[in-house]
């Protein structure tokens, strides 16, 4: 499928996911009409993390010294840059895509291809951006939530945002004939590496957490809810108490 | 970004939550907000001082410092105020007696969770960046938590926070909520707290019961964990 069809799928799919979702909502509550399947899925994915990508994150952080898992995560990061790029340009907004663009520039020359971070030492750090939150600043609702193992938590805009930012990414195209391996080995870094950098604080919420997978859902949502807005929106849709 | 990226950094965010107000208390003032006629930012930055105080006084001893601190958080804090929210449409339902039992614990649970941080303070400072007024009763201060000069990799970022101002029925403020990243504390634990019950047939019993087992906990594994 060409990169303008395989958008406008996307974009349909999106649009009808949404069209379902017309369900009012107080601002605080998730809307959640596959809470069982997504409570199977987490469970699933934890059992997945405690067997798996948990080992594999304390190995990874005993193994390497900081300097270098420093260097792994500037290096993912750089290569998500072009992402990033996209979706800043996509949401009207010059001065982060430009920030974005300083960052590529002088992280992939002077950062010796992005291991290193020089950009934010000038005062361009970092941010993120996907096609999730330019949907959401489109307007676009989040929709039924879900939950993907591997993926994480997630709704029927960020899941089709998600996919939608793998057209933005250049070595999808590059990388075209060993792109699945490719992909997951940066994929399975990225988690791995992340998840590192949170063992503890994983631990911390899971453990004050009476209800898991309420907590994750509502914690994504308000994290979600208050980027797209800049958390003016989120202010304004609080509940009273 | 990946999406378990994201999932880690707002796990973070929501564990900065608890940390962050023993932190942003233990703040120093920024002199800046001394001219500020906002009467709730005047007041989250009273406190911040007044927090400061607390922990910085070397004439009390660890177990005075908690003490203090106990009773400056709950005079803050509208505790009973938030224990209600969170238990969304269970609040009407359950009985008094077990209402009760609930809004205990909590209080228990609250105070056992900032005291666990208070150790923790490694010289953060706060600034008041401004509020945002919804209603007289009900404004939001909005800060940036920055971190102590030298603290290393993830922790130079600096944090926003906020904090929800509301007004007690005999008209002084208090707090009712804290944001940090985005993430509202106690819309959090409603979430928490109504799934839990969901899934245990709305036993708000059952639910103080894990609170004071879970405030227990942490007191365990908080203990000798001294203020210093």
């Amino acid at each position: 499928m060409s990169l303008p069809l395989r958008l406008n799928a996307a974009v349909t799919l999106c649009l009808v996911l949404m069209g379902c979702a017309g369900m009012p909502m107080d601002g605080t509550d998730v809307y959640d009409p596959f809470e069982k399947e997504n409570r199977v899925l987490f469970d699933a994915s934890l059992q997945l993390d405690r067997v798996v990508l948990r080992p594999a994150a304390v190995a990874y952080g005993r193994a390497l010294p900081q300097r270098v898992r420093d260097s792994v995560r500037n290096f993912i990061d750089n290569l998500s840059s072009p992402v990033v790029f996209a979706n800043d340009v996509l949401q009207g907004d010059v001065d982060k895509a430009g920030v974005t663009l300083f960052r590529i520039g002088v992280n992939s020359t002077i950062g010796i291809g992005g291991l290193f971070d020089p950009a934010t030492s000038f005062g361009y750090a970092r941010h993120s951006n996907d096609f999730g939150l330019t949907l959401g600043d489109y307007g676009v609702g989040e929709g039924p939530y879900l939950f993907i193992p591997v993926l994480g938590p997630t709704n029927a805009r960020d899941a089709t945002g998600y996919v939608t930012d793998w057209a933005f990414d250049p070595f999808f195209y590059i990388t075209l004939r060993e792109n699945f391996f490719w992909q997951l080995g940066r994929t399975a870094l990225d988690d791995v590496d992340a998840r590192s950098r949170n063992l503890e604080t994983l631990d911390d919420i899971q453990k004050s957490s009476l209800d898991f997978y309420a907590t994750v859902r509502s914690l994504y949502h308000q994290n979600r809810e208050s980027q797209i807005s800049g958390g003016t929106a989120a202010m304004q849709n609080l509940p009273n108490f | 970004m990946n999406r378990i990226s994201v999932l880690w950094r707002v796990f973070a965010a929501q564990l900065l939550a608890v940390a962050v107000l023993a932190a942003v208390i233990a703040a120093p003032a920024q002199p800046a907000l001394a001219q500020s006629g906002n009467a709730a930012e005047a007041f989250v930055q009273q406190n911040v001082d007044r927090g400061y105080q607390i922990l910085n006084n070397q004439g009390l001893s660890a177990e005075e410092r908690r003490d203090q601190f106990r009773s400056f958080l709950l005079n803050l804090t509208d505790l009973h105020r938030i224990a209600m929210f969170t238990l969304g449409q269970y609040a009407n339902s359950a009985s008094p007696a077990d209402v009760q039992a609930f809004d205990k614990a909590f209080e228990d649970y609250a105070v056992s969770v900032y005291e666990s941080r208070l150790g923790k303070y490694s010289g953060q400072t706060l600034k008041v960046t401004g509020s945002q007024v919804r209603a007289p009763d009900d404004v939001i201060v909005n800060a940036i938590v920055t971190p102590a000069p030298g603290a290393s990799g993830a922790s130079q970022q600096p944090i926003h926070v906020a904090f929800r101002v509301r007004k007690t029925p005999d008209g002084r403020p208090i707090l009712t909520d804290m944001q940090v990243e985005g993430i509202w504390l106690a819309l959090s634990e409603r979430s928490d707290f109504t799934g839990f019950l969901q899934q245990h047939g709305g036993s708000v019993s059952q639910l103080a019961e894990h609170l004071r087992a879970q405030a227990d906990q942490v007191r365990a594994e908080s203990h000798g964990n001294s203020l210093g």
